[in-house]
Parts: structure tokens; sequence; C-alpha cells
């Protein structure tokens, strides 16, 4: 009897392990899942943000639109986020604060920081478009 | 500083540059492209010579094979559509015969730099300019 109860103790724990286990890998594919569909989505929209920065000539003059595209970047980047491997991840992390202090001080944004900001941007854009390249090969 | 980040921000000072008119770029012949595939789908062609060294951007289209396993969750795609039409804008350092000499690493901001060039040839800043003085 008593080994009945250990036997039927260690069964119910090996069930709740593996349902844990099969929760946690339908979440790693549904989020891989949707990774797949939002992150090229989110790569366009970043790149469209960037490029406004350079093509238009007088953003520094019009401070709305220079903040807006400023927040389309932040927002694009903090949801790729999820969706990115760890080193990247950490490159936006560090990214995002400096985008913070240039959003905080519109109006005294130069050439230079917007200029730094495209390139900052484009820099994560190459590693995150190399990561999911590597990826493909892999699978 | 990495050799991309490099890239990138070798790219981005070509662009202010244009932008500021000290590179002037000029229309080229698209068929003096060796790569046929992107001389037939060309969009743009542009040449400019800066720092005693040749340079040509160019644009096209080509065609990029969807992956089936993604194509049924991606609302953009027919269900029926197997290519995907991209464009890709290359930039490179030529001889005076434009042959290439260098070609540097596909990156996003050579499509930008594209529409700049394109903007600057076209002139069509000093077209809506002169249009909207019109009395």
């Amino acid at each position: 009897m008593r080994i009945l109860e250990v036997i039927a103790g260690c069964a119910s724990v090996l069930g709740l392990l593996v349902s844990v286990w099969v929760l946690l890998d339908v979440r790693k594919i549904k989020q891989y899942y949707a990774g797949k569909i939002r992150k090229p989505e989110l790569l366009n929209r970043l790149k469209a943000s960037l490029s406004v920065l350079v093509s238009e000539e007088t953003i520094l003059d019009d401070f709305n639109k220079l903040s807006l595209e400023l927040f389309r970047i932040k927002a694009s980047l903090k949801s790729l986020a999820k969706y990115i491997s760890k080193p990247i991840k950490k490159e936006i992390d560090e990214f995002l604060p400096i985008l913070e202090v240039i959003c905080q001080n519109i109006k005294k944004v130069k050439k230079d920081d917007i200029n730094r900001v495209y390139v900052s941007g484009n820099a994560i854009l190459l590693n995150i478009e190399s990561d999911e390249e590597d990826k493909n090969i892999m699978h | 500083m990495s050799e991309k980040n490099k890239g990138i921000e070798f790219i981005t000072k070509l662009i202010e540059l244009t932008q500021k008119s000290v590179i002037k770029w000029s229309s080229s012949d698209p068929s003096k492209i060796k790569d046929k595939n992107a001389a037939w789908n060309i969009i743009g062609s542009f040449i400019a010579d800066y720092k005693s060294k040749k340079m040509r951007v160019y644009s096209y289209r080509h065609k990029v094979k969807i992956d089936p396993r993604f194509r049924a969750l991606n609302f953009s795609f027919e269900q029926d559509d197997e290519w995907e039409v991209v464009v890709e804008s290359r930039l490179e350092l030529i001889d005076v015969h434009e042959n290439v000499l260098w070609r540097f690493s596909n990156l996003n901001p050579t499509g930008d730099l594209f529409k700049a060039v394109q903007k600057q040839v076209s002139g069509v800043d000093n077209f809506i300019d002169n249009v909207l003085s019109e009395k």
C-alpha cells in the first residue's frame, strides 16, 4: 500500500513537470511564430522611421515630427526586443536610454545627434537581420 | 567601431554630403552594370566623382522566394504567391570604364542614399519651389 502511495506521488510530480515543460514549449513555439510574423513588420516600421531622420532635411525644424519619429523608433525597438536574441536585446537596452535623453532634449538636438540615432538604429537593424539569416540557415 | 558601423557611418556621411550638394551625382547608363540581373531590373543608376574616386549607386528589383512555412501565417501574401519582389540598392567604387572595383556590403542606408541621390539629380525640390512661387 505504502509503495503504491509513493509511486502515485512520483507519478503526479512527474505529470506536473511534464505539463510545465509542455506549457513552456508551447509558449516558445507560439512566440517563435508570432515573431516570424511581427518581426518583418516591425523591422519595416523601424527602417521607415530611420529613413525619415535622414531623408527629410528640415526635420530638425519640426520638433513634433522629430519627436514622433523618435517615439516610433523607440516603440519598434521595444517591441522587437521580445523576439530577438539576448546580445541584440542588450544592444537595444543600451541604446534606449540614449534615445530617451534625446527625446527629452528635443529642442537642443543637433544634426550629429540625429545621425548618431540613425547609425545606431541601423546597426541594430543589421544585427537583427544577420541573426535572422543565421537562424534560417540553421532551420 | 565595428566594420559594419563604420560602413553605416560612411553611407550616412555620403547622404549628408549629397544633401548639401558637396557631392554632385549624375545619371549613368544602366547597361554598363555588369550584373545583368540587376541591369535588366534597374530602377535608376547614378555616378559621382568624389575625392578622386568614382562612385556608382543603383537600385534594382529582384524576386525572393517566400518561405512556404510562413506564407500561410502572413496575411500580406496571397496563398499562391511564391515570390516576393524586393528592392535592393548597391554602392560601388568603379573605374573610368565603369568596371566595379569595390562593392560595399548591402546595408539599409544604401537605399536612403539612393533616394537622396534621386532627389538631387531630379531637382524636385527646386521644381516644387518654382511651381509654388509662380503667380
